[in-house]
């Protein structure tokens, strides 16, 4: 078992190895704007759901029976968590990560890509927070009327349409905006 | 025609006849009552003694349903923790009704006594006792639990008692130190104290001192308050615990031996029990239905909504009930307001439901359900748009339907998450997504038609294409609904002027982008033409918006219809989600390709990146499928109905047709 796991390290090892020179600042932004991609978005995401889930437990345990209809809405603010992870991946593709080769980046390359971070970063901790509380508040009406979960679960979606632009301009940027 | 055209019958019989044709015509479930307004010289007779019975039944039954179901899940969890392999994969079947003929419904009502005397009686007879139960144990464990501090006494209660001379202290005092005891024994040399026990703040402490001096003692002590114990038995409190203990498990034995056992033999009874509690809950609800008729002394009237394709049944059933009933069926009139049943084929039904949550068509209304059911299933394929979850969701929905049958909402859900397969497989052709897994240029799995990864903006062009075209179809409907009322020139200038207007702005953006994109073709004609189209119709929008209006208002509508275009654009934009979602699904598809590669290549973690993938796939496919599920929902209801829903519609109740545990059959 230990030398297996030698030997996995020592494959893993070459990845890092292979890159020729002492990373660039260039390379250092890039990793930082993958960490700011993710971060708030993530954070936001572990609220929004916190909020629902609370809400959840309130209204399940007088009625049970529409849990399943709760679960959904709960669940609706983790998406922008995977929105931030989606960018910090494409960012971490992008400068070869990867594929084992760290890009040389100049430092304005770098900065680019924080700024392509940051509006998932940002629209997307407070759409996810606020997508929480939304839903918090869908998850009481819907306990005290279930036949309203459709309209419920619309209500909440509408918050997420700007964590979804933020999203997709976060891409376009990161992915076609920097010429390596 | 999806929304089923309704009439409006009249029947007017004996109120002999009245409780059989009731109950026939509850059985055809094609009638939906109306509640009619008193009219003069008519009573609405109402049996509330009958409804109170009723209602004290189906609870008294329901009771014993949900008792005898616990019991079994506890026996279920039992046997499950005991390892019986055979019951840990046990798929629940509960959640279905049972089928149940109306011959088999009509024959419990003979078995009413029966069932009561055999199970209900005996049911209420276990929980009671089980209740009992419970309350003496806790009882046996909070006196338990009072008594442990005592533990370390080793003579019986009843033998500290006072002598001729002495008298005996035994009690409990609060926030006492053992210094505060070492105190004592200094300051009264004469008593014997003696450390008992302790639990949390509590000390148990005994005294034994001159009867001069006990309420001296009595004192001292009064500054932890010392309260008495006030237990007598001849017994020490270690045998008393021990006895409780005895006692508790024999409860248990008890409790176990009444659930695992003696309610199991009354679960034979559960489907008889279920259809009793339907057939009193339709009983219920037909006299509750009486509220709905008008009576004399010795007729009825009533009146209801019927689909103009059962009439014929209703006549027949009326007429086979009755010795004589005047029937009349009637077109509804324009200020009545008749139930909604949309009626389509079976591919469509399951996209109804997608209408259904938001809320019901008006009857009036055109129904919107080819355009919600073939969007839904578009949408839907380019949010997964890959080919392997599309034959996973096939698979899986197909599978779901044979083995687990689920009914109603479920069952809807599962169709809709396999018809989508189908869009799924297909969009992941044109898009070249095989469970994300990336293939060199050229190859026979390479997109079709665009990569949305490498090709961002013709993804978007993708969306906005379709975004427009379901916006339009909105209008379309728009129109219907505008021409059926007869407003003519508000379909043309609300409706054709802002479909123009769409057309106009689709050019524009096909034009647009490939200007964009630097296209081999010149499409800016298209551009042009778009612009000018766009322009034209804003011209008549301007002139026209405000003609309802007076004065100046008429300039104000007029911009404020103008204005309509910045909500149009952001509708239309916010179908760039669909492109969002499916990002999401392929790059996330990507992530855990990329993970398990790393593991697959080492001969040493070749299982674990099998179960990476396996795992990583699933989670993906679910996630997404929650986020398309409500995004396409998001867009059907608001950017799509916005244009011209109302839904304001009235559910069809069937007469008497609710049942919670059966579904009664006709033969």
């Amino acid at each position: 078992m230990l030398t297996s796991l030698l030997a996995f390290f020592e494959d893993a090892g070459t990845i890092v190895t292979t890159a020729a020179e002492p990373m660039q600042w260039g390379a250092i932004f890039a990793f930082v704007a993958a960490a700011l991609a993710f971060i708030p978005a993530g954070i936001g995401s572990t609220i929004g759901v916190t909020l629902g889930g609370q809400a959840v437990a309130g209204v399940a345990a007088e009625k049970p029976d529409v849990y399943p209809k709760l679960q959904v809405i709960q669940l609706l603010p983790a998406t922008q968590g995977i929105y931030g992870f989606i960018i910090a991946f494409v960012i971490c593709l992008r400068i070869g990560v990867l594929g084992g080769t760290i890009a040389a980046l100049t430092i304005e390359q770098g900065l680019q890509y924080i700024a392509g971070a940051l509006p998932i970063a940002i629209v997307g901790y407070f759409s996810a927070v606020f997508q929480g509380k939304v839903g918090a508040s869908a998850i009481a009406m819907v306990g005290k009327n279930p036949d309203m979960s459709g309209k419920g679960i619309a209500m909440v979606a509408v918050v997420e349409t700007y964590a979804i632009f933020g999203l997709l301009v976060s891409f376009l940027m990161v992915w076609l905006g920097v010429a390596i | 025609m999806p929304i089923l055209r309704m009439k409006k019958f009249t029947l007017i019989g004996l109120i002999s006849e009245k409780k059989k044709l009731f109950t026939a015509l509850s059985r055809t479930k094609k009638v939906h009552l109306i509640n009619m307004d008193e009219i003069e010289d008519t009573t609405k007779k109402f049996d509330v003694e009958k409804t109170d019975i009723l209602i004290k039944k189906m609870s008294q039954i329901d009771g014993v349903i949900r008792f005898l179901k616990d019991a079994m899940d506890v026996k279920q969890a039992y046997v499950r923790s005991q390892g019986d392999k055979k019951a840990k994969f046990a798929i629940k079947t509960g959640g279905r009704k049972a089928e149940v003929s109306y011959a088999k419904f009509d024959e419990i009502s003979e078995k009413e006594i029966d069932i009561f005397d055999n199970a209900v009686y005996i049911a209420e007879k276990y929980q009671h006792r089980i209740t009992e139960i419970d309350g003496e144990i806790s009882k046996f464990r909070q006196e338990s639990e009072s008594l442990e501090i005592y533990k370390n006494l080793d003579i019986a209660f009843f033998d500290v008692k006072n002598t001729a001379h002495t008298a005996s202290l035994l009690g409990i005092v609060q926030n006492f130190k053992r210094k505060d005891f070492e105190k004592l024994v200094v300051d009264y040399p004469e008593t014997q104290f003696a450390y008992i026990g302790e639990k949390g703040t509590d000390v148990a402490i005994m005294a034994i001192t001159l009867k001069e001096t006990e309420e001296e003692i009595r004192e001292a002590l009064q500054k932890w308050n010392f309260s008495q114990c006030g237990y007598d038995f001849n017994v020490t409190a270690m045998e008393m615990i021990r006895h409780h203990r005895g006692k508790i498990e024999r409860l248990n034995k008890e409790k176990e031996d009444i659930l695992f056992n003696k309610c199991q033999e009354l679960t034979e009874y559960l489907p008889d029990l279920k259809l009793l509690y339907d057939y009193y809950s339709v009983a219920l609800q037909l006299n509750e239905s009486n509220l709905n008729v008008c009576e004399t002394s010795k007729a009825f009237l009533m009146q209801g909504w019927v689909a103009e394709e059962d009439v014929e049944t209703i006549k027949k059933t009326v007429e086979n009930n009755t010795s004589v009933c005047s029937q009349e069926y009637v077109d509804p009139t324009d200020d009545e307001k008749p139930p909604t049943v949309i009626k389509t084929n079976k591919i469509f039904q399951p996209f109804n439901s997608i209408i259904e949550m938001y809320s019901l068509p008006d009857y009036r209304e055109a129904s919107p359900n080819v355009f919600v059911a073939v969007f839904y299933w578009l949408f839907m394929g380019i949010m997964m748009g890959d080919v392997g979850y599309g034959v996973v969701m096939m698979l899986v929905a197909a599978l779901f339907v044979k083995f687990i049958k689920p009914e109603g909402g479920m069952k809807n859900l599962v169709l809709i998450i396999g018809y989508s397969g189908v869009s799924t497989v297909i969009w992941g052709i044109l898009f070249g997504g095989w469970f994300a897994i990336s293939f060199p240029e050229g190859s026979i799995f390479s997109p079709v038609l665009l990569s949305p990864l490498t090709n961002p903006l013709g993804m978007i062009e993708l969306c906005l294409i379709l975004g427009t075209l379901h916006i339009i179809s909105g209008m379309i409907m728009r129109a219907i609904n505008l021409i059926r009322q007869k407003h003519y020139l508000d379909a043309v200038l609300d409706s054709f002027v802002w479909i123009f207007f769409d057309i106009g702005l689709l050019l524009a953006i096909i034009g647009g982008f490939a200007a964009l994109t630097g296209s081999a073709q010149d499409l800016s004609m298209l551009t042009d033409i778009g612009l000018i189209i766009m322009l034209a119709a804003l011209a008549v929008v301007l002139l026209t918006a405000g003609r309802k209006n007076k004065g100046f208002g008429k300039v104000t509508g007029g911009l404020g219809g103008v204005w309509g275009v910045i909500g149009l654009v952001s509708d239309i934009l916010s179908y760039l989600r669909i492109f969002g979602l499916g990002l999401t699904t392929g790059v996330i598809g990507m992530v855990f390709n990329t993970l398990a590669g790393l593991l697959l290549g080492s001969p040493y973690f070749f299982i674990l990146g099998v179960v990476v993938l396996l795992f990583g796939h699933g989670l993906n496919l679910a996630i997404n499928l929650l986020g398309a599920y409500v995004h396409d929902a998001r867009l059907q209801h608001i950017e799509f109905f916005g244009k011209f829903y109302t839904g304001d519609g009235l559910r069809f109740s069937p007469l008497a047709g609710n049942t919670k545990y059966t579904k009664l059959l006709n033969d």
